[in-house]
Formats: C-alpha cells, sequence, structure tokens
C-alpha cells in the first residue's frame, strides 16, 4: 500500500488530498447551514413569544375595553405551542441547560400570567357590563328619583371615584364604600328600584375592581418577557462564537484547499515544461546521426534511432531483440525514464 | 364627570363582530373519526357495558341527556348537569370547571369517574384488544390500543360535532332575511342588556369562566373553578357555557336547576347582569336565541 502510495506522483496524490476535502467543505457548509437555520427558528419563536407576552400584558392593562375573548384565547394556545416548540429546538443548542432552566421558568411564569388573563377576561366582562349599565340607571335616577341636589352628587360623586378607582391607582375604595353605605339607605328609605339596581352594581363593580387589583399585585413579579430577552441575548452571543469559529474554519478550509490548488497548477505547469523538455530531447535522440540504443533491464532493445536502423549495426536485430553485447548503463537520468516508457 | 363618563362608554362599547359564524368545517382524520364515532356509541367503554358517550351526550337532541344530572352506571347519579357535546371543539376549555385543557384530555375523564362509567384503562384496553377494534386500531396507531389512542379518537369525531349555518350564521355571513325582525330586536337586547359581554366570540361563550351569581349571589353548593385551584377567588366560578342550541339543552346551568329558557333568561338578568328586564323584552332574546341552532352535524348524517 505504502510502496503504492509512494509510486503516485505529487500532483495525483494532491489531487486525492483536494477530492477528500471536498466532501469535509461540504459537510462544513452543512452544519453552519443547519447552525443558522435553527438560530432563525429560535430566534423567531422567541420574537413571537415576546410579541404575544406584550399582547397579554396589553389586555392585562386595558381599561373597560370590550374585546372578542376567542383572539386572547387563540393567543393564549399559540404562546403555550410556541413555548413547547422553544423548549424541543432549544435542546439542540450548546448551553442546552442554561436554556431549558430559563424555559422553565417562563412556563412557570406564564401559568401565573394565564391566571391574570382568565380573571381579566371575567372581571372585565362584569365592569364592562356594571359601567355601561351604571350610566344608563344615573340618567333615570336624574329623571324619576326624588332625591335632594346633594344626595344625587353623592351619587355623581361615587360613580366618578369608581372610575378613578378603575382608570388609575387612586385608592378610593374606603370613601367609596361609605357613600355606598348611604345610597344603601336613600334606597331603603326611597323603596326606589332605580337606587337598589345603582346600589347593587355599584357594590358589585367596586368589590371586583378591588379583586382585579389584588390579582394584579400578586402576579406583578413576572419575567416572560425579559427571560426571553436574557435567552435571546445569550443566543445572540452563542451563535456570533458559533459563527465566528465556523467562519475561521471555513476559511482555514479554504486557504488549505487553494494552497493544494495553487501547488497542483504549479505542478502541472512544471510537469508541461519537462514534458516539452523531453520532446526536445526525444527529437534529438530520433534525429541524432549516432546510433542510439536503448534496452530495457532484460537486455532488451526497447528503443532504436533512425540512424542506427540505417547503420544496420544489427541486420537482424531490432526492437524486442536480446542485445547480449551491448552494456547497459544504468539510466539514471531522470529525464530518460519518460522516453522508454514512451516507446 | 359626564363627558368623562361619556367618553368611557365609548370605549367600552366600541367593539365589532363579537359574535362570529362557526367554521363550516373542522380539519379531521376520516380513519380516526369513524374509529371515535363507533368508541362514542359503544356501551363497552364502561366497566359494566351500559353507558356509553352517547348515554349523556344525545347527538340528535342537543348534545346532552336532556337530565338535570346525568345517570351513570348503576344507576348513580352525577353532582352536574351535563354539557352539550355539541360545538364543544370551539370552547377554550372542557367541563364546567375547566380542568381539560382539551377534547382528548376531556374524554378521558367519564371513562374513569366511578359514577360515570367507572371503568378503568387498564380493564378497558384489556376488554377492546379482545374484539376486533384491536385491528382497527392497529390499522391507525403504531402501538395499538392505548389510553392515549382511545381518548384521541373519541375526541377526533367529537371535533366533528359542529352545527353550523345555524340561521344566525348565515345572518351574519349577510342573509339579513335568515333571522325574524323579532330575533333581530332580541340580538340588539342581548347586546344592550349586557348578555354579550359574557356570551360572544364563535360558540356564543365558552371562552371565559365567570361567577355564578355575580350581582346577586346564588344559593349553590358547587365551587366551580375552586375546587381546581383552590384560590379563594375562584368560588363559584364556572366555564361560561356557549349558547348554541340553547334551545335544545334545557335544563340550564352547572346544576341543571332550570328547565325552561325564558326562566333561565330572567335569572341571568336578575343574578348576573343586575338588570330589570320585561317579558316582551325576554320572549325577544329567546327568540333570538332559538336562531343559534344549527343543523345536525354532518357526521351523524
Amino acid at each position: 500500500m505504502f510502496k503504492k502510495l509512494k509510486s503516485l506522483d505529487l500532483i495525483t496524490l494532491l489531487l486525492f488530498v483536494f477530492l477528500a476535502a471536498i466532501p469535509l467543505v461540504i459537510f462544513t457548509v452543512k452544519t453552519l447551514n443547519e447552525n443558522i437555520r435553527l438560530f432563525s427558528q429560535q430566534s423567531d419563536t422567541i420574537t413571537k413569544l415576546k410579541l404575544l407576552d406584550k399582547d397579554f400584558h396589553y389586555f392585562a392593562s386595558q381599561q373597560g375595553v370590550f374585546s372578542n375573548y376567542d383572539e386572547i384565547n387563540t393567543k393564549i394556545a399559540s404562546f403555550q405551542q410556541n413555548l413547547t416548540y422553544l423548549k424541543s429546538i432549544m435542546e439542540k443548542s450548546k448551553n442546552q441547560n442554561y436554556y431549558l432552566v430559563k424555559i422553565e421558568k417562563i412556563a412557570h411564569d406564564f401559568q401565573r400570567k394565564t391566571r391574570l388573563l382568565e380573571k381579566t377576561k371575567s372581571y372585565n366582562s362584569i365592569i364592562i357590563n356594571s359601567l355601561n349599565y351604571l350610566h344608563d340607571l344615573e340618567k333615570n335616577i336624574r329623571k324619576y328619583s326624588a332625591l335632594t341636589d346633594k344626595e344625587y352628587m353623592l351619587l355623581d360623586d361615587t360613580l366618578f371615584m369608581s372610575l378613578q378607582f378603575y382608570t388609575n391607582n387612586t385608592d378610593t375604595f374606603e370613601h367609596i364604600k361609605k357613600n355606598l353605605t348611604k345610597i344603601k339607605y336613600f334606597a331603603d328609605r326611597d323603596n326606589d328600584n332605580y337606587l337598589i339596581y345603582f346600589y347593587r352594581h355599584e357594590s358589585s363593580l367596586v368589590k371586583i375592581i378591588a379583586d382585579l387589583k389584588k390579582e394584579k399585585k400578586l402576579v406583578h413579579n413576572l419575567h416572560i418577557y425579559s427571560h426571553l430577552d436574557t435567552i435571546y441575548k445569550e443566543l445572540q452571543k452563542d451563535f456570533k462564537n458559533y459563527l465566528f469559529i465556523g467562519k475561521s474554519l471555513m476559511i482555514t478550509i479554504m486557504l488549505f484547499l487553494g494552497s493544494l490548488l495553487v501547488a497542483i497548477l504549479y505542478l502541472h505547469r512544471k510537469s508541461i515544461e519537462q514534458k516539452k523538455e523531453l520532446g526536445a530531447y526525444k527529437y534529438a535522440i530520433e534525429n541524432s546521426d549516432n546510433s542510439i540504443v536503448i534496452t530495457n533491464l532484460n537486455k532488451e532493445i526497447t528503443f532504436v534511432n533512425e540512424a542506427f536502423e540505417r547503420d544496420r549495426l544489427y541486420k537482424e536485430g531490432g526492437v524486442g531483440t536480446e542485445s547480449k553485447n551491448i552494456k547497459i548503463k544504468s539510466s539514471r537520468s531522470n529525464t530518460l525514464r519518460p522516453v522508454k516508457q514512451s516507446t | 364627570m359626564k363627558y368623562f363618563l361619556v367618553i368611557f362608554m365609548l370605549f367600552t362599547t366600541a367593539y365589532s363582530d363579537p359574535i362570529t359564524p362557526l367554521p363550516r368545517i373542522v380539519d379531521t382524520d376520516p380513519q380516526k373519526v369513524a374509529l371515535g364515532k363507533d368508541l362514542f356509541f359503544d356501551p363497552i367503554l364502561s366497566k359494566d357495558g351500559t353507558i356509553s358517550c352517547a348515554t349523556c351526550h344525545d347527538i340528535f337532541n342537543g348534545g346532552d341527556d336532556g337530565q338535570k344530572v346525568s345517570t351513570g352506571i348503576r344507576n348513580q347519579k352525577g353532582s352536574i348537569n351535563a354539557p352539550t357535546v355539541l360545538n364543544a371543539i370551539f370552547n377554550f376549555r372542557q367541563f364546567w370547571d375547566g380542568r381539560a385543557k382539551d377534547l382528548q384530555e376531556q374524554a378521558a375523564g367519564p371513562i374513569e369517574n366511578p359514577i360515570e362509567m367507572g371503568n378503568s384503562f387498564e380493564n378497558l384496553i384489556k376488554k377492546l384488544n379482545s374484539t376486533p377494534y384491536r385491528d382497527r386500531f392497529s390499522q391507525i396507531y403504531k402501538d395499538g390500543i392505548t389510553k392515549e389512542n382511545i381518548t384521541d379518537a373519541i375526541a377526533e369525531f367529537e371535533k366533528t360535532l359542529i352545527t353550523p349555518d345555524s340561521p344566525f350564521d348565515r345572518y351574519l355571513r349577510g342573509d339579513q332575511k335568515a333571522i325574524t325582525p323579532e330575533q333581530k330586536e332580541g340580538y340588539r337586547l342581548f347586546q344592550t342588556k349586557g348578555c354579550i359581554a359574557c356570551h360572544h366570540g364563535r360558540n356564543v361563550g365558552g371562552n371565559m369562566y365567570n361567577k355564578f351569581g355575580i350581582i346577586l349571589a346564588v344559593k349553590d353548593n358547587h365551587l366551580g373553578r375552586y375546587n381546581i385551584t383552590h384560590n379563594e377567588s375562584d368560588k363559584h366560578f364556572f366555564k361560561v357555557p356557549s349558547l348554541r342550541n340553547i334551545a335544545n339543552t334545557a335544563p340550564y346551568f352547572h346544576n341543571g336547576s332550570v328547565s325552561d329558557l325564558k326562566e333561565a333568561v330572567y335569572f341571568m338578568a336578575k343574578h348576573q347582569i343586575g338588570r330589570p328586564i320585561s317579558e316582551e323584552e325576554v320572549s325577544k332574546i329567546v327568540a333570538f336565541l332559538h336562531a343559534l341552532t344549527g343543523d345536525i352535524p354532518a357526521s351523524m348524517e
């Protein structure tokens, strides 16, 4: 085997190395591509999750706006699916343990956030309903109830404070509760249905707003977005490092292949020059006035030039004849070797 | 103050498309649907072979059993009203307390519930393996009969139990004559009275939880979602039921306490939305609710 390799000329050997390196290049490019695609999937999924989290934040903080809850439910389901998908693609990452711990934290926070979203849906419906109705009631009370201006102002004030309590963080809860006791007294005193409904809705509304605020406090320290952001930054850092190593590897391989190619071209050019040189020698030998005979190691004539044939030193001899009288000079010159071979 | 309130009201009422039409088709695997359909109607699922899914979910009569609470094996009475299986695919969670995230998770519940089918999956799988179901499962699922595959097939069939093209769906799609003027007025009242705040979306409900007895408390032993979360604030919270095919799903509410639709609307007006409502208004809302009755699912024809 070694002998065989030794018998290979340098160009063939270099060509062999060049060809052998091509699958390595393909493998490296493929791996790079796969990792770029993986990074793209990971960052896309993280971006989707971040956007969904923004939507959840917006939904939970919106003030009394009616929306079709099918939309938020679809988003909650989508977040869950994307998080599961992110987990599966993060398992292919280099620092998978670090990422999986973060994803677990996100999943835990998301459960708590879902609870807040569910409560927001429930309470939001009640608040919208009560606020709309209280608006109608207020008009009817003004029209039909026998309240004094001062009493009516109390109703007005209560409703306004409820709105403040809902839209701002102003803690008017205790004040509203005091007002509600007075409203209950007016309702019982006048046996006024409008006032009874007003009292019921106001009481329910304020309690619901307080509960919603409590729910929001319970889940105030959720870090879904920041966890996602951290994962994204770490991922980017890892990817940049990977890309640097990948690029360096590719440059090294390309430089190596380039050098191989240059060497092959150089040797090929040199070989052409040698061929030309040998051609000249061959011409000189063939057309020499001196008789020239070349034999192989078995003393068989392998080449005679025209002068030899002309002189007929061996009338019956010629190519293939055993040459007993001719001393074979061991041809040390490399340049003769191709001539022997060519004849 | 007044202007502030008016602006606030504009925000709260500036909604569009509160109810959307039901999709006409849900993507399913026909082989699994056929297998799931047979399982759904087969009492083999229960321990003593007397109760099938269809016992409590009569697809031709509203998708429930018309009883206050369902009857399981050995005539045992359940503790809650069977919800309709029709359009259940469009609910955001399953069961009144929302303990199952999807139809597949739901399908496993009654089989192992001691007062419903009282079976175990170990026993059921053994039994099914001695029937032609064995080959049918093998043709669809590589791992044959498993808990996962049984519930998957049933859930796949349940996905087909949709009732699109109700008169109201046709109205939403632009056919102005699909519902009567009385029903149109009923829909307007349904919105202005506040029913829509909870009953909206494609399933006219089924997309949120809410408290039973928001404005006026209701005496009720069911704690609802609290049984799952053990959070005090979840007491008496239930999944808001879908109003699709409501005219055919009496008795109403999780406790089946009201058997008449008009009475149910009165009850809701009083306890949930806390508003007075006239008899005429109730009649119009009930007329609108009748427009939510769709066709028998195509997979049952």
